[in-house]
């Protein structure tokens, strides 16, 4: 459980960057206050890959909603980070 | 003389069983590159407006590109090309595998089969020499086994084919011929069009090599892709879990069809169930990677499938557009049964995509009361009901009962019923593909009024939008008709090449210009490309003008246009203004917009139409600008 200035959230990732990141899942204790945008820095940050770049452009759902770059995380959030090729 | 060719084409007549060989002129190649390029040049030439897709009239090709049989990556991809029973219209439809390139090692670019044989037939190719054999032996036969008969009957293991199976024999409007076992040139009926002419198979063995132009060119452009590839994160998620990869991503992000198109993934299909239908799950069957010709990428694996309702020995990944359809679209995130609805459609000869998608029309119309229990043979088509979505799938290819009507197709069924109109999801008559507009807007303009209509393999802005954030502008509809000529034009030179499109979207645009001089030994600048790939979208346009297909008659289904817009999810409140957008685009190609004609200029500007500016304009009009 999250105290004090720290939260925690849920990350599950989908699409091509999972072979990026060898995870499909993972809990990140981030500032409380802390956007997306600084979430997708922390994962740049600890990913050896720098393809992982590419999740700037990824789409993000926040607890069922669409959501973006600015959007402000609370405690116990479920994210979901999407990128898809578009490919058939 | 072009490098890069055979320099042959075989021209077929069934009914008189005549096989007759042509030299492939320079001058098609050089314009028309190869793939739907050739092919609706030749079908435009000598198939007649009006002919009947499934009479003897009607002519069938099957076109290589100049990429394959040479050390071009991604070279793999034939091109099947005919009269549409399903549109009416032009359709072209392309696959990977092996089967082209050993067409090109056989001796010949392209073949075209006219006529109606008497009994069933194969055409067996083999290093230049060709002959039609009896087949009756392999009607009813799956394609696999037909497959696997004729490397025993021709003595040659190795021999590649491409075969209906029962579906096509029985001319379902939504079969297609499967080769290599499981590749497909899937859309638009050509499975109808080959079991029309009692066209069992084609195997071909080929051994012989295709020269190109410039050797060490070809090796610095495959250095340079090899980098690109490198370069480029998508690479190694493609790589690792192929289209299929995407499925979960696609159906949360609003991109893939959630039940039959009116869901939202996120709220309706939910992540539990996207993740199962993801190939990160499916891979769990996983024996082996599998590659089509000069790909560096493999995004096939073979699969062995051991446990579940439907065990396989033998069968494969399922793609992307086949897991969203027989997944997303149904409400369903059992993997055996999209494993197993993969399988029958590899082996009855079935487009997965609007076999898939027809079971969605039915589906809603089974649980709005459109269609009831009794209509759809005691079957319960609940949403996500897998039992039933495989029941419904084997009766549409045994053509059984209600299976009869469904296996042409949800449009012809609708129309047969007389009822469930409204939940169709079709653009002119065929079910749409896996990636939604109301999240790629540009896709609307490519469904509707591409002249192969209803595709995600043809070009347009839309499948570059799918990632793009909504605050970027792909919602702002002005201005778009020169970023949706280029993109249309790329694709189709890449398409022409005989190249995958999944490939290229890997690497710069640049490489297959690159590529195509080093094969041809052909000029091939920006321009040139331009030119060619609009020459080449005239004369598809141009094959259904003369149909009598004006834009008018160019339909959409408006529920993937957000009208009404979904009130939830990624594509919340999005409604596309496709009238906009394909103004833009016929202006900028100087197309009526009412008549669909191109202007005399335009056309007189591409140069070498002048087949199509005779049949518009008269002759007597001068061809050149």
């Amino acid at each position: 459980m999250a105290l004090g200035l720290v939260m925690i959230v849920n990350v599950k990732f989908f699409g091509s960057i999972v072979p990026l990141l060898h995870k499909e899942e993972q809990e990140f204790e981030l500032a409380e206050g802390a956007t997306i945008k600084q979430l997708v820095d922390i994962i740049i940050y600890n990913t050896h890959d720098q393809g992982i770049q590419l999740i700037k452009s990824a789409s993000f759902i926040v607890n069922k909603e669409s959501a973006n770059l600015e959007t402000i995380l609370k405690d116990k959030d479920n994210v979901l980070i999407l990128y898809t090729l578009g490919g058939g | 003389m072009l490098k890069g060719y055979a320099g042959k084409m075989l021209f077929v007549d069934l009914t008189e069983g005549k096989i007759e060989e042509k030299e492939l002129s320079m001058e098609l190649a050089k314009n028309f590159i190869g793939g739907y390029g050739i092919g609706a040049k030749i079908l435009y030439d000598k198939m007649p407006a009006g002919t009947d897709p499934l009479g003897p009239e009607s002519i069938l090709g099957f076109v290589t590109g100049p990429s394959n049989a040479t050390n071009t990556f991604f070279g793999g991809r034939f091109t099947l090309v005919h009269k549409s029973p399903i549109t009416g219209g032009w359709n072209d439809s392309n696959s990977g595998g092996f089967f082209g390139p050993e067409l090109k090692n056989a001796g010949y670019d392209a073949v075209f089969v006219s006529g109606i044989s008497e009994r069933p037939v194969y055409l067996w190719i083999n290093n230049g020499k060709t002959e039609l054999r009896d087949a009756s032996v392999l009607w009813g036969m799956g394609t696999k086994e037909t497959w696997d008969f004729l490397k025993d009957e021709t003595g040659e293991p190795k021999v590649r084919v491409i075969a209906i199976g029962p579906s096509g024999e029985n001319m379902s409007l939504i079969a297609c011929p499967i080769n290599d076992g499981h590749r497909a040139p899937g859309r638009g009926g050509g499975g109808a069009v080959m079991g029309s002419k009692k066209l069992k198979a084609i195997a071909v063995r080929g051994t012989g090599k295709i020269n190109i132009a410039n050797k060490d060119k070809m090796l610095e452009i495959n250095k340079k892709v090899s980098a690109d590839l490198k370069n480029n994160p998508g690479y190694k998620g493609m790589s690792t879990y192929g289209t299929g990869g995407d499925t979960g991503a696609c159906a949360l992000n609003g991109d893939a069809p959630v039940k039959n198109w009116a869901g939202v993934g996120i709220i309706d299909f939910g992540v539990e169930s996207a993740e199962k239908v993801t190939s990160m799950e499916l891979d769990r069957h996983k024996v082996k990677k599998y590659a089509c010709s000069k790909c560096p990428v493999g995004c096939g694996a073979e699969y062995e499938v051991k446990d579940g309702r439907w065990p396989l020995p033998q069968t494969e990944r399922p793609e992307y557009e086949t897991a969203a359809s027989f997944g997303s679209a149904l409400l369903c995130d059992e993997e055996d049964v999209i494993l197993k609805c993969n399988e029958v459609c590899n082996v009855y000869g079935l487009d997965t995509i609007s076999a898939g998608m027809t079971i969605a029309w039915a589906m809603e119309c089974y649980n709005e009361g459109i269609l009831s229990k009794e209509e759809l043979d005691g079957i319960d088509l609940t949403w996500g009901n897998g039992e039933a979505i495989v029941a419904l799938l084997q009766k549409m290819a045994d053509r059984d009962g209600c299976g009869a009507v469904l296996a042409n197709g949800s449009a012809y069924a609708a129309k047969k019923w007389g009822r469930g109109e409204d939940y169709l999801q079709t653009a002119s008559g065929i079910e749409l593909p896996a990636h939604d507009p109301r999240l790629g807007p540009g896709l609307a303009r490519t469904y509707q009024y591409d002249p192969t209509p209803g595709r995600h393999v043809k070009g347009g802005i839309g499948l570059e939008q799918l990632n793009q954030d909504p605050s970027g502008g792909k919602y702002d509809y002005r201005g778009t008709g020169e970023a949706d000529a280029i993109a249309t034009s790329n694709t189709e030179v890449i398409n022409c090449l005989g190249t995958c499109l999944l490939g290229a979207d890997l690497i710069p645009q640049a490489r297959q210009r690159e590529y195509m001089e080093a094969i041809t030994g052909m000029r091939f600048n920006e321009q040139d490309s331009y030119n060619t790939g609009l020459r080449i979208l005239n004369m598809r346009h141009a094959f259904n003008l003369r149909e009598g297909i004006k834009p008018s008659d160019n339909y959409i289904t408006q529920r993937v246009l957000g009208k009404p817009p979904l009130k939830a999810g990624p594509t919340k409140g999005v409604t596309i203004d496709n009238d906009l957008l394909v103004r833009n685009f016929f202006e900028e190609l100087d197309w009526d917009m009412k008549t669909g004609k191109p202007s005399l200029e335009s056309l007189q500007r591409l140069g070498h139409l002048e087949d199509v500016i005779e049949e518009l304009y008269g002759s007597g009009v001068s061809h050149d600008s």
